[in-house]
């Protein structure tokens, strides 16, 4: 119930903020390409991205200078691939490639959905030449059509069992460029998200980004309205700026088993913040950050996604475990010195779990009198079962912001994150679990270095 | 400035793109090793291990090109090699000589492989035996392990043995054998030679085949108990006489080598003593001695009627040597005596005792080679004597049961496990 409230009390303050400004209506199409990201999973193996259409329409009713609502009506189609090397009999889990050697099935098994989507979301756009624009909200999916792989066919018996509807989440992120004075291009990132699993005894739930460009048309907008908008616009620009970034960030896990330590592993950062100035100079940042987090392996262990306590290790690996999450943080940033051009900012972050993947290569070492065997295991394993879905802690960051041209900044920050939470779902292992071994914890730590540009 | 944007969302969408591979097993060494040589060779100390000693080792995975370094080292017996360590072939080939050592029986050559980067692969162990002089060679070998029997005779050269089903011919070196084959020597059972070599082995269908030529051919005795399809108990006593026991027929013996078959009367009192040792003195009189205990008689009518002869202990074994003098194997409470007799039996008095690990039948107790007696006392081991008089302790090994000399002089003791002998080459032959 708190949650229903929590929504109504926020959608009243977005219409008693609208007040006071002008309202428009916007409308557009859209075309791109998604790339499947399948959620969840029954077992290892490798889900190929594969790219599928998609289209739409969508109504904007802009609640005031930056907020609004937005609907549609869109169409996609979502590929899904699974590649696995295993013993379809006796396959348990990844770590057991070894144990069940005797015949391999190299697999590729596909199946695709095809959706109509009805999705709810609320807009914040910051006003600029190049207009930038948030997303978020909720979506409806109704399964058009669909085709199941042989193996999904067969091992699910789910001729039947497709849920014909779903519900997610989208996240969405973009720019549009004006083309005239009612036409704008678009260019629109997304990621959504399913929350129910779309076939009976299966974990598995829908997952897609997309890339889309479109047209965007505003009317009931008059030109007056047009003209002190943007007015207000520069105003705005005053207060409100918005930084892209990208850069590197380098994460690690400090736990030891058995005196084997877990590797740092470096990935890429993206993302764009909003700075909101407060008084004497401090400002108040909301970020969205794609960052790959996880650590490396390069030991013994009889698994390719952590070390196990154990008296005899199977491979020797060189392995990955990356974590693509969606990083929000909540910061206060403190300008130090009369420049203002260094800062400090510290904060508490909600991060989201995309996808979790194992790669790398582990091989086995078999010898006897007669015989000497190495095995090679090439490892591609969505272990998203193995990481909690979604993580809190907090971030410290520090920077220099240099003007450049006009009011464009050039910032460089470094950024340092800790995790409250233990990221790794044992409960996911079950039965692979022994008495001696303690189990895993994941607590992340993370560097980054950050570049990026201050837009007024 | 919306350029240096791109420039950058587009490096970053980049890097943050990585192709994987697709999930594969697949094995990328896969080597085999091997001796050519045959593993198991019997060689005496000092031998070349055949011409030479061949190592292959090869990847399958890359059989042209991954050679191995190979690193020969010699791990028990004290032997050596000309060629410590190479490389493989293009066949995947390398060889060296092994010449053996005098350290041990069972003798090791390892060959430690290394791959070109110099990783450690595995180690190959080829084993050969290498016999000694003058010590005990513990072999579980077929057939010899599981021999019962053996005749040898030191004047013609040669020598048989039985494992109960095969006779075998003692080859170019004592622990080599040969198996001897005749459609006339189906199952044979036992082996056994009179003084003028004449060979009789019994079969286990009840049959008596012999051979006069040194195991060359075999001839068919009389079957000593027509009527009966399973095997007898065969005996040569001194006088070359054939004695047969069964114990639901009458005792026989033959004294024209198996041809015609004599019975003993009925109810005979040396028929409950079991199937025994037969000796004729020189006074023509019979000496006998069951299997079981206390059994010793004595006939002066040729077996017809026979006279009890008291004897010390639980006896069970009687030897008698050339001057006539009775040396009687008794049990008693933990021991083994050995008694002696100078008045035919009358008198015995006990010359040395033993406490074996276990009691058993006696077999080839009494052994003569060149100068020495060897007496094996089942469950106790070896003694040596030069004549029966004084004895002194050979080898004590508590799981020996019986002892055979072959031709050369080479003692083969029998393990009590039916899997086991124990050569010992005294002559250094």
């Amino acid at each position: 119930m708190k949650k229903y409230n929590a929504i109504i009390s926020f959608v009243l303050i977005i219409f008693c903020y609208s007040v006071g400004y002008s309202q428009k209506i916007t409308t557009g199409i859209y075309s791109g390409v998604n790339f499947s990201d399948i959620q969840g999973q029954d077992f290892g193996g490798k889900w190929e991205s594969k790219p599928g259409p998609v289209q739409g329409i969508y109504l904007n009713w802009s609640l005031g200078r930056s907020f609004g609502l937005q609907t549609g009506l869109g169409f996609s189609t979502v590929y899904y691939e699974h590649r696995t090397t295993y013993n379809p009999v006796f396959y348990i889990t990844p770590s057991y490639y070894n144990d069940m050697m005797p015949v391999y099935y190299q697999t590729i098994d596909k199946m695709d959905f095809s959706f109509m989507r009805l999705p709810l979301l609320l807009t914040v756009s910051i006003p600029s030449s190049i207009q930038f624009n948030m997303k978020a909200g909720v979506v409806f999916s109704f399964l058009t059509d669909h085709s199941l792989g042989s193996y999904y066919n067969y091992s699910y018996s789910v001729a039947d069992n497709i849920k014909k509807n779903d519900f997610g989440y989208l996240f969405s992120s973009g720019i549009s460029y004006p083309l005239g004075d009612r036409f704008r291009a678009t260019l629109n990132v997304s990621y959504l998200t399913g929350r129910k699993k779309f076939m009976d005894y299966s974990n598995m739930k829908h997952g897609s980004s997309e890339y889309t460009l479109g047209i965007e048309y505003e009317f009931l907008k008059k030109n007056k309205t047009l003209k002190n908008q943007n007015q207000e616009s520069d105003s705005a620009s005053k207060r409100v700026t918005i930084t892209y970034y990208g850069g590197l960030n380098v994460s690690w896990n400090p736990q030891r088993v058995d005196g084997k330590k877990y590797l740092p592993l470096a990935g890429p950062a993206l993302g764009f913040s909003v700075n909101i100035p407060l008084s004497h100079g401090s400002s108040f940042i909301s970020r969205v950050s794609f960052v790959r987090r996880g650590y490396s392996m390069k030991d013994s262990s009889s698994f390719f996604y952590r070390y196990l306590k154990d008296d005899k290790p199977v491979y020797a690996v060189n392995t990955k475990v990356q974590a693509d999450y969606a990083i929000i943080p909540i910061l206060i940033n403190i300008p130090l010195g009369k420049s203002q051009k260094l800062y400090f900012n510290t904060g508490p972050w909600l991060g989201l779990r995309l996808n979790a993947r194992n790669t790398g290569v582990a091989y086995n070492v078999n010898h006897s009198e007669s015989s000497y065997t190495m095995q090679e295991t090439i490892i591609y394993d969505d272990i998203e079962k193995f990481i909690k879905a979604n993580d809190v802690g907090w971030a410290f960051g520090c920077g220099v912001s240099v003007p450049v041209v006009k009011n464009y900044k050039v910032d460089i920050s470094l950024q340092y994150s800790i995790s409250f939470k233990d990221d790794f779902n044992s409960s996911a292992e079950g039965y692979m679990q022994n008495n001696s071994d303690p189990g895993s914890v994941i607590r992340f730590r993370t560097i980054s270095l950050l570049l990026g540009i201050k837009i007024p | 400035m919306k350029k240096p944007v791109l420039l950058i969302a587009v490096f970053c969408i980049i890097i943050s793109c990585a192709k994987y591979p697709d999930p594969e097993v697949k094995l990328v060494k896969n080597y085999s090793f091997s001796f050519y040589n045959q593993t198991g060779q019997k060689f005496l100390s000092g031998d070349m291990v055949n011409d030479s000693v061949t190592f292959y080792a090869i990847d399958s995975n890359n059989p042209q090109k991954d050679s191995v370094r190979v690193l020969f080292e010699v791990v028990k017996g004290g032997g050596s090699v000309t060629v410590p360590s190479g490389y493989t072939n293009k066949s995947g080939l390398l060889s060296t000589h092994w010449k053996l050592g005098t350290q041990s029986f069972e003798q090791k050559l390892r060959a430690i492989t290394y791959d070109t980067s110099g990783n450690y692969l595995t180690s190959t162990n080829l084993t050969e035996y290498g016999f000694g002089e003058n010590v005990w060679d513990t072999c579980t070998f077929s057939p010899d392990g599981s021999m019962t029997g053996m005749v040898a005779d030191t004047n013609s050269r040669f020598t048989l043995m039985i494992d109960n089903n095969q006779i075998y011919r003692e080859g170019a070196r004592y622990y080599l054998w040969e198996p001897v084959s005749d459609p006339l020597l189906v199952s044979p059972r036992t082996l056994m030679m009179d003084s003028k070599g004449i060979i009789y082995v019994s079969t286990w269908t009840g049959e008596l085949v012999k051979s006069m030529d040194r195991g060359n051919s075999w001839e068919t005795c009389t079957k000593p108990f027509p009527d009966r399809p399973y095997y007898f108990y065969p005996y040569i006593s001194n006088d070359n006489y054939v004695w047969a026991f069964a114990w639901d027929h009458p005792i026989k013996y033959s004294k024209d080598g198996g041809m015609t078959w004599t019975d003993l009367p009925d109810g005979n009192p040396v028929a409950a003593g079991g199937f025994g040792d037969v000796y004729r003195l020189k006074d023509g009189s019979l000496l006998y001695h069951g299997s079981g205990c206390c059994s010793l008689n004595r006939s002066f009518d040729n077996g017809l009627t026979w006279t009890k002869i008291e004897t010390p202990g639980y006896s069970i074994k009687i030897f008698i040597n050339e001057k006539e003098e009775f040396f009687l194997v008794s049990q008693g409470p933990g021991t083994i005596v050995i008694y002696k007799s100078t008045d035919y039996g009358q008198t015995f008095s006990p010359l040395y005792s033993v406490a074996p690990k276990f009691v058993t039948d006696m077999q080839n107790t009494f052994n003569k080679q060149g100068s020495f007696y060897y007496i094996i006392l089942p469950g106790y081991g070896i003694l040596k004597s030069p004549d029966l008089n004084t004895y002194e302790v050979y080898w004590v090994n508590n799981n020996l049961n019986n002892l055979f000399i072959d031709h050369n002089g080479v003692l083969i003791a029998k393990d009590w496990n039916m899997n086991t002998v124990y050569y010992r080459n005294n002559s250094g032959k």
